[in-house]
């Protein structure tokens, strides 16, 4: 692990130096046990700041989009110039920056991606790998610019496992679960400011016209902010779980982010994160996609 | 009386005995976590936590509160809430934020928040003390402390085999009365134990120096200082939300046809529309002017309007904020700031 | 106790149209019940939260002044939902109202001195409350010279066009209206309120001056009325916040630690130089 911090604090003071980007962004040590946090490098000697463990958990692609965001132009008036930014990705992140590309938020070119082989995360206090990097498909970051050699976790022979062993499940079951893990949110919105794909200027959750849902912490509206939330990362969600590890309250996402994934697999073959190429899948319509949701809905699938 | 002893396995007879007058609230183990719960009669309450991750401010400013109801126009304003409860186990600097939180409910501005107010008045708080608090808590700066008296009417102490309970309010008094039956009266031993406690938390170093603070945040408005700090936020709120001390709040109404309601919610000042004019205009458009409003509302302009600063050192922001900004850190570099008026600074720095 | 979050229960007893263009509505507003009009003891220079069930509540001053009893009289602009559904009201809609929230204009100070109104589009609201409290015959004597300079975009954006030809032709105040441009039909002054001050010259000495308009407009006028003579602390400008309880407890409204809701909405010019400019 320690061979891997010496490369990649050796790779950026050579991105700095040469000035290939205006910045890093990469983890430093934390402040509390078992912590890391994200920071800003812009010169080689900060460079040093840079660590890599397993206490490595924030996914850091989501500070890209506002990176990239193009303001409003008075008429005649040039666009900015675009940065070039250096960032640190294990395999889930780097599927998000794919993610990012591919839906157009972010220029593959504007980015350098320093990727990180993963052996997983570890809760800060048990040291344990977290259960949601346990279905980890993608720990080696296959897209990146520049690999870093080091061990790696074996992917999970069955990702999809725990989607597919709650949906065996009876139906009232599945619900009690789900609302026993929604009575533990408090709509801080902690998950959707982690995520990298929640980039939207304007979120459904605070719309005033019209008020999707409403405020209160009752059941109906925290159930609907999370399933809205869910569903609107469905062909988009890359399984970082970046979500999962910012809630305070430990409520399961994984379980149904596992779930978006399994969908996208089984019903229209799509793995997002996998390419920057192919279309996002709620961007298109294929006459051959399932509908047996539609014309049986009553089939278990 | 005005002190008592409990044995510790008794103190879950003593609380379900106050279940059958009060709504008692205690700390009780689940799936991975220690909450304040209410105490139903299957359940033992539990001495095993440090803190919770929830503080106490949601038993008395809920996280959703019905100001009143609607139906075709004619309104109905929603009954106070007047069930009497018990709050046992919370700690001290989340007891300390209570107090402060009546500062702000009560006759700031003129005028009194009835639901706060009225549930202050209904509750009863017994606090217990620290023996080691977290290792992100700074609750000694922050003018706590483990054995703080703030904001309790009574201050429960772990004296060992027992419980010490010491009451600091008539209304803690007379609860020490009504449950006689279950306390004895302190031995020496239990006593000398408690002022071991006391003098240990009057002698904690504080974990942060935030003497002169005021000055420099006071000088140092627009320091490019705000903006490095801020940088890593990612604005999601969960700081303000898990605060003791923190009450901002919403007001909306919600309809269906000609009927409706008015609630109150939590609301954050880290949220980008919180400040959101109607017109497109947001004096706090980025995340440095709403870091730096979290900042100085805490630290300076609680000072100025009610002579306290509002933080309690809890050490919950530190403990979960998604990217590990601490607080602590921030304040350090706020410290390191210049309490010199631009104007006579001749130095340049 | 008085619960601060319940609003009194009012009923729309008028709407007038106060513009061309259609968007700027003030309604005139009735008690339900004599206790409440009996409570509502307010000041030129308050405001209010206007309650529409359903949709919310928004602060806006108070047009009318406390010379016209029985009623409250508010103009509002149709900006978003709730004002929207409000312009949509019909005469007889029940709605809500809380208040009087805020400080007033400084009356006790004004007493014996000129007063110098300045007022901007369709912020000259609260300025009409207090213009009209100082007309009034139990109230005039208290004030020394009274002149107003009231400008809008054009013709057809000047609000209350009975009651300024009522003022043009009273000897109790000095009236200066001005548009920024003119039509076919206008006869009157064209020119930008800061320019048409600065050519009024209103004496400074022994004079508070009341202003209240758009940012851009207070923006050029400050620096005309201290070239006037006028001294930071007899300026008066009253702001606006996004808010919600009025009260100062649901912290949303500060600027610094001065929440505009409690401590304001009307500021001395010396007073917001102080506070931190994030407004």
């Amino acid at each position: 692990m320690k061979d891997m911090q010496e490369k990649l604090r050796a790779a950026v003071k050579t991105l700095l130096d040469k000035h290939e980007v205006a910045f890093v962004i990469g983890y430093q040590r934390g402040s509390v046990r078992g912590r890391s946090k994200p920071c800003f490098v812009r010169t080689p000697e900060q460079a040093d700041q840079l660590i890599w463990d397993q206490t490595c958990s924030n996914n850091l692609t989501v500070y890209l989009p506002p990176l990239f965001r193009r303001p409003r132009l008075r008429p005649g008036q040039e666009p900015p110039p675009l940065p070039r930014v250096g960032i640190v990705v294990k395999g889930c992140d780097a599927l998000s920056v794919a993610g990012l590309v591919r839906e157009k938020q972010v220029p593959r070119a504007n980015i350098v991606a320093i990727g990180m082989p993963c052996q997983g995360i570890l809760d800060p206090d048990s040291k344990q790998v977290l259960p949601s990097c346990l279905d980890c498909q993608h720990p080696v970051p296959e897209q990146a610019d520049i690999k870093i050699d080091g061990p790696a976790r074996e992917p999970a022979k069955d990702p999809l496992a725990r989607a597919r062993e709650f949906e065996a499940k009876p139906i009232e079951e599945r619900w009690r679960y789900f609302a026993e893990q929604i009575k533990k949110c408090i709509r801080c919105y902690a998950c959707r400011e982690a995520c990298p794909n929640c980039y939207c200027k304007s979120c459904f959750a605070d719309s005033t016209n019209p008020r999707w849902i409403g405020l209160s912490s009752e059941q109906s509206d925290t159930m609907l902010y999370q399933l809205g939330r869910l569903f609107h990362q469905a062909g988009r969600c890359v399984g970082c779980n970046a979500c999962v590890r910012a809630c305070p309250m430990g409520v399961d996402l994984h379980t149904f982010t596992t779930k978006l994934l399994k969908d996208a697999k089984e019903l229209f073959d799509d793995t997002p994160g996998e390419d920057t190429e192919s279309v996002p899948l709620l961007s298109t319509f294929d006459p051959h996609d399932s509908d047996a949701f539609i014309t049986d809905p009553d089939k278990q699938d | 009386m005005k002190q008592a002893t409990i044995g510790k396995k008794e103190i879950g007879k003593l609380l379900h005995a106050a279940a059958s007058t009060y709504k008692v609230y205690a700390p009780v183990a689940e799936a991975d976590d220690v909450r304040l719960v209410g105490l139903e009669p299957d359940m033992e309450p539990t001495l095993e936590y440090t803190n919770f991750k929830r503080s106490a401010k949601e038993l008395f400013f809920p996280a959703c509160e019905l100001i009143c109801t609607y139906e075709n126009e004619t309104l109905t304003e929603a009954p106070l809430p007047d069930e009497k409860f018990v709050v046992f186990g919370v700690r001290p600097c989340d007891a300390l934020a209570l107090a402060l939180l009546d500062k702000v409910f009560g006759e700031f501005g003129g005028s009194r928040d009835p639901y706060y107010m009225k549930r202050r008045e209904n509750g009863l708080v017994i606090a217990l003390a620290c023996l080691e608090p977290e290792d992100t808590a700074f609750c000694t700066a922050a003018g706590s402390g483990p054995a703080g008296t703030d904001g309790a009417d009574i201050l429960v102490y772990d004296v060992g085999k027992e419980l010490l309970f010491e009451a600091l309010s008539e209304k803690g008094e007379a609860f020490l009365s009504d449950y006689q039956k279950f306390l004895g009266k302190p031995g020496a031993a239990a006593k000398k134990a408690r002022d071991r406690i006391v003098e240990k938390a009057k002698a904690r170093a504080a974990e942060l120096d935030l003497h002169g603070l005021k000055q420099k945040l006071e000088r140092n408005f627009d320091s490019p200082l705000w903006k490095e700090i801020s940088e890593i936020c990612l604005g999601c709120g969960l700081c303000t939300y898990q605060c003791p001390t923190c009450h901002c709040f919403d007001i909306t109404d919600e309809v269906q046809g000609r009927k409706g309601r008015r609630i109150r919610t939590w609301d954050s000042c880290q949220y980008a529309l919180f400040t959101h004019h109607a017109s497109g205009h947001n004096p706090r458009p980025s995340k440095n002017e709403r870091m730096r409003q979290r900042v100085l509302h805490k630290f300076l302009y609680t000072v100025e309007n009610l002579g306290e600063t509002f933080c309690v050192g809890c050490g919950r922001c530190v403990r979960n904020c998604p990217v590990n900004l601490d607080l602590r850190e921030t304040l350090k570099s706020l410290q390191g700031l210049s309490a010199q008026d631009k104007a006579k600074d001749n130095s340049g720095t | 106790m008085n619960n601060p979050y319940i609003p009194y229960p009012v009923v729309i007893k008028d709407i007038t149209i106060e513009n061309d263009a259609k968007d700027l509505k003030s309604f005139t507003l009735a008690f339900e019940r004599q206790e409440d009009a009996d409570a509502f003891d307010y000041m030129p220079g308050q405001f209010a939260e206007l309650s529409v069930f359903g949709y919310g509540e928004c602060p806006i001053g108070i047009a009318s002044s406390p010379t016209e009893p029985g009623i409250l009289r508010f103009t509002i602009k149709r900006t978003g939902r709730l004002t929207r559904e409000l312009h949509n009201s019909e005469i007889g809609r029940k709605i809500g109202v809380r208040g009087p929230l805020g400080n007033t204009f400084p009356w006790s100070e004004m007493e014996g001195r000129d007063v110098v109104v300045v007022g901007g589009g369709f912020a000259f609201t609260t300025l009409r409350a207090a213009t009209t409290y100082m007309l009034d015959p139990a109230h005039r004597k208290k004030f020394n010279k009274l002149t107003v300079v009231y400008g809008a975009r054009s013709p057809g954006e000047l609000m209350y066009k009975d009651l300024l030809a009522q003022w043009a032709k009273s000897k109790d105040i000095d009236l200066v209206v001005t548009v920024d441009a003119g039509d076919a039909d206008w006869k009157g002054r064209v020119g930008f309120v800061p320019a048409v001050l600065e050519q009024e010259a209103p004496a400074s000495k022994n004079a508070v001056t009341l202003v209240c308009g758009p940012p851009i407009m207070i923006k050029f006028t400050i620096p005309v009325l201290r070239k006037l003579g006028f001294a930071d602390r007899d300026i008066f400008l009253s702001l606006e916040m996004r808010m919600k309880c009025g009260i100062g407890k649901c912290g949303r409204c500060n600027i610094g630690r001065k929440y505009v809701c409690i401590d304001g909405p009307v500021f001395t010019y010396e007073e917001l130089s102080d506070l931190p400019q994030e407004f």
